[in-house]
């Protein structure tokens, strides 16, 4: 098996810290979801909210290392890259929270 | 989508002046392949040490993004916390994080001596590393989220 070029493997290990970052932010916004202020959301749907946040923050680090070394080996044998098949659940899934956020805090008003 | 993209530039690539032959070292003289002249895409910001270089920061801001979240975090929950053991795992989190900083340099060098030598570029161990901090500040934020 040959070994890929090595900007490959350095973009492939940058995407996983990135993936990371990703999980990082994702639980700083469920914890910053949970300690909104009563008066501003009910309190089952804060925490409905700042559950959905961390549980994809969990998937995305759980998802990141066997990503990454996937991606390493698919590079050494010259096969297809694995989709991020995970991607749009993220961007769906942080679009719905905002939005629903966002309906709450002007009807609160 | 779902096949490498080695033919386009995108990401400081390989692409229109050609793929170098996979396992070589790129340092030297023959990581060059692109004419003189050739603007933005000559050898200068095709070569691996900038690959390397932004590799070098991507771990930095992870590791110090893996530290911060830990303290600040813990600090969050130690506030109200009626069970000190919630703050378990960021504080491994934060040392997670202050190991792989104090590990950046030793790592970016050993890079740069693989990539001058030639030899394959594959450590996980700060890979494991960091992987096992940001599992264990997501679990601590569910536990957090769900006990407050």
């Amino acid at each position: 098996m040959d070994e890929p070029d090595p900007r490959f493997t350095l973009a492939n290990e940058r995407t996983f810290l990135t993936w990371l970052s990703t999980s990082l932010t994702l639980s700083a916004a469920g914890i910053a979801m949970a300690v909104v202020p009563q008066d501003v959301f009910v309190p089952w749907v804060r925490t409905l909210l700042a559950v959905v946040l961390v549980s994809l923050s969990l998937v995305a680090a759980a998802s990141a290392y066997p990503r990454w070394r996937r991606i390493q080996r698919a590079l050494r044998r010259s096969e297809p890259l694995p989709p991020p098949a995970l991607a749009p659940v993220f961007g769906y899934g942080v679009a719905a929270v905002a939005v629903v956020a966002l309906l709450l805090v002007l009807f609160a008003r | 989508m779902s096949t490498p993209s080695r033919e386009g530039p995108a990401d400081g690539l390989p692409g229109e002046h050609g793929a170098e032959p996979h396992g070589r070292g790129l340092h030297g003289p023959e990581r060059s392949t692109a004419p003189q002249g050739a603007g933005l895409h000559s050898a200068g910001l095709h070569s691996a040490g900038l690959h390397s270089e932004r590799t070098r920061l991507a771990w930095v801001r992870t590791a110090a993004t893996l530290a911060g979240a830990g303290l600040v975090m813990g600090g969050t929950g130690l506030r109200g916390a009626e069970n000190p053991a919630l703050l378990v795992p960021f504080a491994l989190a934060a040392l997670s994080g202050a190991a792989l900083l104090l590990r950046t340099g030793a790592r970016y060098r050993r890079v740069e001596q693989a990539l001058k030598e030639g030899v394959p570029l594959d450590e996980t161990t700060d890979g494991r590393l960091v992987w096992a901090g940001v599992l264990c500040v997501a679990a601590g934020a569910l536990v957090l989220v769900l006990t407050r």
